[in-house]
This record gives C-alpha cells, sequence and structure tokens, in this order.
C-alpha cells in the first residue's frame, strides 16, 4: 500500500461540490496525506477527516453509514470511522474488505476507477496541451475548459483530457519478456494515461510464455510507477515464468477461461539455475510481491517444485488461506505438491482468491472493474504494442533468413562472395538500430560491427590487387 | 548437385508412439441392477372437463433434457423454446489439428455464421491425431509415408488451438452450441471438452491427450517441473471453456493422476483418486485417462450418445429442422483446394529430386520451388503440411532459390567466358560472428 504525499484533498471533495471548492482545483494542499484502500472491488484514494459515505458488506446484507475517517490502517485494512448510528456517535472500524464503496458525501462512489479521486505525485509530461500529472496535484474535474490539445482533445480545467465515459486504457503484453512483452511500453502506457489524470484503469492484457530474467526487475520498476498514478490490472490470457511474475506486480489480477499464469522457475537453456542467483531472484521478488500483498509462498511455489502450497476456505466467510504445506485440514486443496510447479487456472485461481474474477470479452470485464460498460479510452497501447511486435517479427524472420543466405555459394567469386556478406551484416546493424532487443539476444553486434569493418578492408584490398597491373 | 534433404530430422522418442489403445477400465461398482420400475397404477376413469381457458400451444416436442447447471447456452428444445424447427449450422472439426482444423478456415466460418443466424451450432469433431503402437522407427517411416504426422507436433500448435477455440466461443456466445465427437484422439481432445454441452458417437474416444505432457524437456527436476506445469496448465485452460471439474481436467492431461467419480443424480463429481464410489476411470499412474463413448456416457460426461447428426438432434429435442450446409461447404472448399495443390506438390518435389542430367534442369527446378512458394503463400495449411511432415519451411525455400540463381547464373557465366575464379563453388569469406561465409 502506498502513501502519496502532495495531495489536493480539496480536489478530491471538489468532485462532490465543484462549486464550492472551484477556486481548489490546482493548489496542491499540505497536511493530511491521503492513502489508497484497496475495497471488495477497486479502490479508494482518501483520508484521515474525510466524510464519507460507506456501504459496508454484512453478510448477505449491505449497511450504509455516512461519517468521518478517522483512521486509515492500510496495513491491517481498516478503516476507522466516527458515525452517528441510532441516534449514538460510534467510533466503528470497518474491515477495507467488507467494504462495498466508499464516497465523499454527496460525490460519486468508489470504486469509481477513473477521475473522480486520487492524485498523482509522479509521472511526465504530456504533451501536445494535456495537462502533466506531475505538474499540478488536481484531479480530472470533467468540466469543460474549452480548450482543445493537438489531438482534438477537449480539456478540463486542469488540462486533463476529457474522456466520454469511464473507461480502460489496454496495454497488450505479448510475447517474449524482453523482446515484445517489456517495461518501455508499460512506461509509455503510464505517460499516455496520464493525459486524462491519475486514477486510471490500464489493464495489462497478457498473453507470454516468459522471458528474461533481467527485464523482470524493469518491468517491477515500470509498474510501481505507473502504480502511484493508476489501477494497473493484470488480465490473464497466458502469463507463464516471467509473465507470471509481472502479473503479480499490479494491483488486481483476473483471468480469462482459459487464462494460465505460474510456472516462474529461472532457467538457462535446458537447465535450471540453482545458488545465489535463484536465491536472490526468491528473495527479492518474494519480498516485492508481498509488497504487493500477495503470499510469498504462492510465488515460491510457482519457483520450485519442492515447494507445496494448499488452501483451505473458512466454512463460514469463504475467505481462503494459504499453506505451504499439507495440512490435512478438511477440505484443503492441493495446488501444487512437493514434485510440481504451481501453474494456476482460471477456475482454482479464483476459487483461492488468487484471481479477483474471470470475463471473456470487455462486455464481462467491465462489471468486474466497476464499470457500467466497456469503454476504451484510447487505443494508444494496442497500437504501441501492434507496431512494435510487428517490428520484431519481420526482425526476427529477417535475421534468421540473412544468416542462411551468408552460406550461400555466390557465381561472382571471392569478391562477391565478401561484398554480399557485408551487405547482410549492414542489414544486420541496420536492424540492431531499429529492433536492439531482437539482435542483442542472438549476436554480439560489436563484435560485428569490428568484423564488418576488416571485411570492408579485406574487400577494398581485394579490388586494389585485381585491379593492380598483374593482378 | 548437392541432394537436398526435405525429410524433417524427427527426434521423437519412442514414447511418444506407445501409449496403449487399451480402453478404460470397466466401473468397479457397477450399478447392481437395472432400475426397479415403478409399477404404474392403472388410470382411473377420469371425469371430463370442460377446458375453462383456451387451450395454450404445447411446448417444443422433445426427448432431451431440462436446463442443466451448465454454463453456456443450453441446445435443448426444452430450453431454446423455438417456435419453428431449428436451422442448425454444423461446424466441421476435422482432420490434424492445426492444419485441416486452422484458425483461417473458423474466421470464414465465422463470418458465415454472423450472416445466416442459424438457430443452433453443432460443432462436428474427427480428428485422431493417429499416434501408432509400432516401434519408433516403422513408426516414423510409416507416418512420412502416408504424410502423417508426428503427434507432437501437432500437440505444438496447442496455444494456437486455444486462441481458436476462444474465438469461437466469443464470437458466438449468442447461439446454442453443442459439441459432437464422431472421433478424439491425441490432441484434438481439447476441443472435446471446451463446450459444456457435448454428444459422443457410438465407437468415438476420447483420448491421448497425455501427449501435452511430452511437450516439456530439460535436464533437471525442476526445469521439467516447470515445463510440465506451464504446457499442461494452457491444456487445461482450454478444456475450462466446458466448464467441468480440474480432478478431471488433470487425469487426461497428466498421465501420473488418477479418476473416479462419484455420481449424485444428474452430477457427476470427479475424483482424483480411485476410492469414487460409482465409476474408476484410471487407476494408472503412467496413462493419462481416456474415455470411450461408454464410459463417458456412464459417468455423464457427455450428454448422450448419437449415431450421427439427425440423431443428435433427435436426442435436443428437434425432430424436424434444416441443416445448413454452408459450414461444411465452407470447411471443404478450403481444404480439399489446398490438399490437391499439396497432392500435386509431392510430384513437383519428387521431380525436383531426380538426378540433374543437364545444366538446363536447373531452371526447371528453380521454377518448381517458384511454385512452392507461390502455394505456400497462398495455402498456411499447405506450407505447415510441408513443413510438419517434411521439414520444408518458406525460408528454405527462398534460400534454395537464391542458391539456384547462384548455380544458373555461374554456369551462364562460364558458357559466356566471364566467370571469374570462384565459379559455382565461390569464395571462402571469413568466418564472421553468423559462422563462416563459402
Amino acid at each position: 500500500m502506498r502513501t502519496l504525499t502532495s495531495i489536493a484533498l480539496a480536489a478530491v471533495l471538489a468532485v462532490a461540490a465543484p462549486g464550492l471548492y472551484s477556486s481548489a482545483h490546482a493548489m496542491p494542499q499540505s497536511g493530511s496525506k491521503q492513502q489508497q484502500v484497496k475495497l471488495i472491488k477497486g479502490t479508494w484514494w482518501g483520508s484521515v477527516g474525510d466524510r464519507v459515505e460507506i456501504v459496508v458488506k454484512d453478510q448477505l446484507a449491505t449497511r450504509t453509514m455516512t461519517g468521518t475517517v478517522t483512521k486509515i490502517d492500510s496495513d491491517k485494512g481498516i478503516v476507522t470511522v466516527d458515525a452517528e448510528i441510532d441516534g449514538k456517535k460510534v467510533s466503528r472500524p470497518v474491515f477495507t474488505s467488507t467494504i462495498v464503496s466508499i464516497k465523499p458525501v454527496g460525490g460519486a462512489a468508489a470504486p469509481a476507477p477513473t477521475g473522480t479521486a486520487g492524485n498523482a505525485t509522479t509521472g511526465s509530461s504530456p504533451t501536445d496541451g494535456a495537462k502533466s500529472a506531475t505538474d499540478a496535484a488536481a484531479t480530472p474535474t470533467k468540466k469543460p475548459s474549452g480548450k482543445v490539445d493537438a489531438q482534438g482533445y477537449q480539456l478540463d480545467e486542469n488540462g486533463y483530457r476529457i474522456a466520454p465515459q469511464k473507461g480502460v486504457f489496454i496495454l497488450p503484453f505479448v510475447g517474449g519478456v524482453g523482446a515484445t512483452a517489456r517495461a518501455y511500453e508499460i512506461e509509455q502506457m503510464g505517460k499516455e494515461a496520464d493525459k486524462w489524470g491519475p486514477g486510471q484503469i490500464i489493464i495489462l492484457d497478457i498473453d507470454s510464455p516468459g522471458g528474461l530474467v533481467t527485464e523482470i526487475f524493469k518491468i517491477v520498476d515500470a509498474i510501481k510507477s505507473v502504480r502511484e498514478r493508476h489501477r494497473v490490472v493484470a488480465w490473464i490470457r497466458e502469463a507463464i515464468s516471467a509473465a507470471a511474475v509481472t502479473s503479480m506486480q499490479c494491483d488486481e489480477i483476473y483471468f480469462r477461461t482459459m487464462g494460465a499464469d505460474g510456472a516462474a522457475m529461472m532457467i538457462a537453456g535446458s537447465n535450471s539455475v540453482y545458488g545465489e542467483p535463484l536465491d536472490r531472484f526468491r528473495v527479492e521478488l518474494g519480498d516485492i510481491i508481498e509488497k504487493n500483498g500477495r503470499p510469498r509462498m504462492v510465488f515460491l511455489a510457482m519457483v520450485l517444485s519442492k515447494d507445496v502450497l494448499t488452501y483451505t476456505k473458512d466454512p463460514v466467510t469463504g475467505k481462503p488461506t494459504f499453506h505451504d504445506k499439507i495440512t490435512g485440514l478438511p477440505g484443503e486443496v492441493v495446488l501444487s505438491n512437493d514434485k510440481d510447479n504451481l501453474t494456476f487456472n482460471a477456475s482454482n485461481a479464483l476459487d483461492c482468491g488468487f484471481s479477483k474474477g474471470t470475463a471473456d470479452t470487455g462486455a464481462d470485464f467491465a462489471p468486474l472493474l466497476g464499470l457500467k460498460e466497456w469503454y476504451e479510452i484510447s487505443d494508444y497501447g494496442v497500437k504501441m504494442a501492434a507496431a512494435w511486435k510487428k517490428l520484431h517479427e519481420e526482425c526476427e524472420k529477417d535475421l534468421a533468413l540473412q544468416m542462411q543466405r551468408m552460406e550461400i555459394p555466390r557465381a561472382g567469386g571471392p569478391s562477391e562472395q565478401l561484398s554480399v556478406q557485408i551487405q547482410i551484416m549492414e542489414k544486420v546493424v541496420a536492424w540492431h538500430k531499429r529492433c536492439p532487443p531482437c539482435v542483442d539476444g542472438k549476436l554480439d553486434i560489436d563484435q560485428l560491427k569490428k568484423q564488418l569493418k576488416q571485411m570492408r578492408k579485406q574487400l577494398s584490398d581485394m579490388r586494389k590487387k585485381s585491379s593492380a597491373p598483374g593482378g | 548437385m548437392k541432394p537436398i534433404l526435405l525429410l524433417a530430422a524427427f527426434t521423437v522418442s519412442a514414447a511418444a508412439f506407445a501409449q496403449s489403445d487399451a480402453p478404460a477400465t470397466a466401473p468397479t461398482t457397477a450399478p447392481d441392477a437395472a432400475p426397479q420400475q415403478e409399477e404404474t397404477p392403472a388410470p382411473a376413469t377420469a371425469p371430463v372437463v370442460a377446458p375453462a381457458a383456451p387451450v395454450k400451444a404445447p411446448p417444443p416436442f422433445t426427448l432431451g433434457r431440462t436446463a442443466s447447471n451448465k454454463g453456456g447456452k443450453s441446445p435443448y428444445a426444452t430450453d431454446t423454446q423455438l417456435d419453428h424447427p431449428p436451422v442448425v449450422y454444423v461446424i466441421p472439426m476435422e482432420g490434424y489439428m492445426g492444419i485441416d482444423i486452422s484458425g483461417l478456415v473458423y474466421d470464414k466460418i465465422i463470418k458465415d455464421v454472423k450472416e445466416k443466424k442459424p438457430d443452433l451450432i453443432v460443432f462436428r469433431l474427427n480428428s485422431a491425431d493417429g499416434r501408432m503402437n509400432e516401434k519408433y522407427m516403422e513408426a516414423v517411416d510409416s507416418a512420412r509415408k502416408d504424410d502423417k504426422i508426428d503427434p507432437r507436433r501437432l500437440a505444438s500448435g496447442i496455444t494456437d488451438y486455444r486462441d481458436v477455440a476462444a474465438k469461437l466461443h466469443n464470437e458466438l456466445n449468442t447461439y446454442p452450441m453443442v459439441m459432437y465427437v464422431q472421433d478424439s484422439r491425441g490432441i484434438s481432445c481439447v476441443y472435446a471438452l471446451a463446450w459444456p454441452y457435448m454428444f459422443m458417437a457410438p465407437e468415438a474416444r476420447i483420448a491421448g491427450l497425455d501427449i501435452v505432457a511430452s511437450l516439456g524437456g530439460g535436464n533437471d527436476v525442476d526445469i521439467k517441473a516447470k515445463m510440465f506445469s506451464a504446457w499442461t496448465s494452457i491444456a487445461k485452460g482450454i478444456l475450462e471453456l466446458g466448464g467441468r471439474q480440474q480432478e478431471l481436467y488433470d487425469s487426461l492431461v497428466r498421465p501420473d493422476r488418477t479418476l473416479s467419480a462419484d455420481i449424485e443424480g444428474r452430477t457427476t463429481k470427479w475424483r482424483s483418486d480411485t476410492a469414487g464410489s460409482w465409476y474408476v476411470i484410471d487407476t494408472s499412474l503412467e496413462a493419462a485417462a481416456r474415455f470411450s463413448a461408454k464410459s463417458a456416457e456412464d459417468t455423464g460426461l457427455t450428454d448422450g450418445i448419437a449415431v450421427d447428426i439427425p440423431d443428435l438432434l433427435f436426442l435436443l429435442g428437434y425432430p424436424e429442422y434444416t441443416l445448413s450446409e454452408s459450414g461444411e461447404k465452407i470447411f471443404r472448399d478450403y481444404n480439399s483446394t489446398w490438399r490437391k495443390q499439396f497432392v500435386e506438390s509431392k510430384k513437383w518435389m519428387e521431380d525436383f529430386q531426380q538426378p540433374m542430367e543437364q545444366a538446363s534442369d536447373l531452371g526447371k527446378r528453380k521454377q518448381i520451388l517458384e511454385k512452392m512458394q507461390k502455394m505456400f503463400k497462398q495455402y498456411p495449411s499447405f506450407a505447415k503440411m510441408w513443413e510438419w511432415t517434411r521439414g520444408l519451411t518458406d525460408d528454405q525455400l527462398k534460400i534454395l532459390i537464391e542458391q539456384l540463381t547462384e548455380q544458373i547464373r555461374g554456369n551462364n557465366q562460364k558458357k559466356s567466358g566471364s566467370g571469374t575464379t570462384g565459379g559455382t563453388t565461390g569464395g571462402k569469406g571469413p568466418a564472421g560472428p553468423m559462422g563462416p561465409g563459402r
């Protein structure tokens, strides 16, 4: 759970009462810290002193109470509210896991994923006239300012683009991690979402068999940074290995019906990696995943086959509890025994609480996210990912072909042979400029450039020799 | 001229071919006897009462069940409540997975379904991967001769099959759908069980899905466990589209799991052990579960056994219906066209491999390869068939064509006397990072 520092409480309330607080929109406030609180569905941003209306799930019924927030303990998941119940003033601690919705009195309810609450502390400058999340602690007001940006989007009073309705930003996270699925696109997606103001929903649409461990740590940082401003959600088709670790960096995980998420053992070629690198991998990522609110033992069972994961459910509340050994408790479900590596499917992930829901289409997904209907605010992420994937695939295919072309005997003799080989290597260098990760994994580009230089010299010598008298 | 090796260098383990065809074990606890018939009392003579209100139209004729707790739209007449004989659209899934049963053809079919707007969709699955019991070399030789494909190759396309199944589900989810399994052996089982409502032909099998477990690999216990877990979970993900239980999926995909069932009323509860009170399907820790039509019916895995599609529709409660043939036609047209070309292309490539008699043969060979290249581009299934049966790829064709071009050029230079010192063999370039040039 993260805490933001320079937050405008007034701006949150301004959403509820814009007339009253209209002068406070762009003013950074000091004092009370705003915190993110996870609810049954979605999150709420608020702080001590907020006057709120809370809807709480009480077994099969729901209760509504109005009061003032006096304490937020995000680690324990408790919000304490001073409320008037049956004519008496009481201080009532409420478990955040039972809160269905929470809103400023008279305001829009969370989980209202976009634009109604939350403020930014970091982020980069959006271009084209749209306001950056960094340069104001204001939230999107949705009140048109009469200005439009270079792309024709209407801007609100705080300079944020106005979306026609609440919606999502999709970023396909497809293919090899470090190849087509990268931290870079996540960062770019965050910057794009910043243009609509903090509190957007970014969906990582994951379909990846895994990839480079080095990229995982970049992804961890990228998602962490974007989560400080937005809600980042994983939607699983295939999240194997490094992609499984990526999914566990997100605020929430949802599955498609055919989804698979797990199998995160570190490997090199056809062998597992053991010893210090593996120990560090388990400890460092275990720490991060635990900080993200997920049990370390879930991650560990995805790494080494000897690590066990089971769960039991409270017969009354249905709340699942994970175990790192087989307990023999009634109703215990073994997800991964001491010979298996853990990979979740949609049904067992949902049953044990690893997944928050299952959806195959946008229409199915929208209500799970707290949206009235599916609406994609921008296709920036989809286009960006598709363009990069296309380039990477072209590069990969052509590189394989060029390597085979090196071998073809040329009719024109040694100088033509060398000349064609130089052309091929120049192509490879050009690919490296356009798509470095595709080439880097296969060739040492510095070595290749040196080789190219030698070959050019060799060709030049050959030509000089043949054109010399008697050559 | 070097002979060009077109046959794929398969590294198929004998184990992949060694699975037995033995049927599933018979029920350990068979029902003692046929359910006792209740004695029907003789009907009493009831007074005839005149109807007080206009008689409502009778519900649609049906022999089918009432709605069950399955996901998806029920195909039963009692649930569709149509006031006319249904238009039934049959979507075939026949032949090799990934080749005949390919995403490309289903894109066309999905478009056609949306135009035709049928009342009911029947998927007709008939795909046995041709796994053999013979020894490895015999099997591979036979496979080459008959264009049979290593089942592991077929299984390796599992993520494509998953995406096709998901697309069919998502695009057609407004229609009631039912799967009719004529036969399913090997990787096609993921489709047999990817729809909640499923009927089987009397001789149908659902077996051999443990081929997925052979896709893994690695040198130590942890990498093997990782690969095994990843592949089997991807397969189980497709099975989840059918909305059945994890215990069932596990036993179908994993040789090391057993399976039995408790049956309460119409509900089957699958168990990962052999202690089921009703039926034990799989007692082996070395072979995956498999079903005959009978064992599938006994355990409630299938909704019923139908001899053909009219019989299936009768069981669903539709004695009258109109069959839309266009799905079958699209499927047949696409697959018969490329298959015809494939038969032709085998003759072309036989010619290509004949010993060369004169230099002008090089040009003919190049033309053959260019024809092949055109077919590869036009028919992805054609290309995949060549790759999966003989290891020939589009990239290899490009390289072969370029080699031939160089040889032809070399010959022409020799003829005209303008050849350089290298001739057809070319010079040897320096060893670069991509290997030595020649």
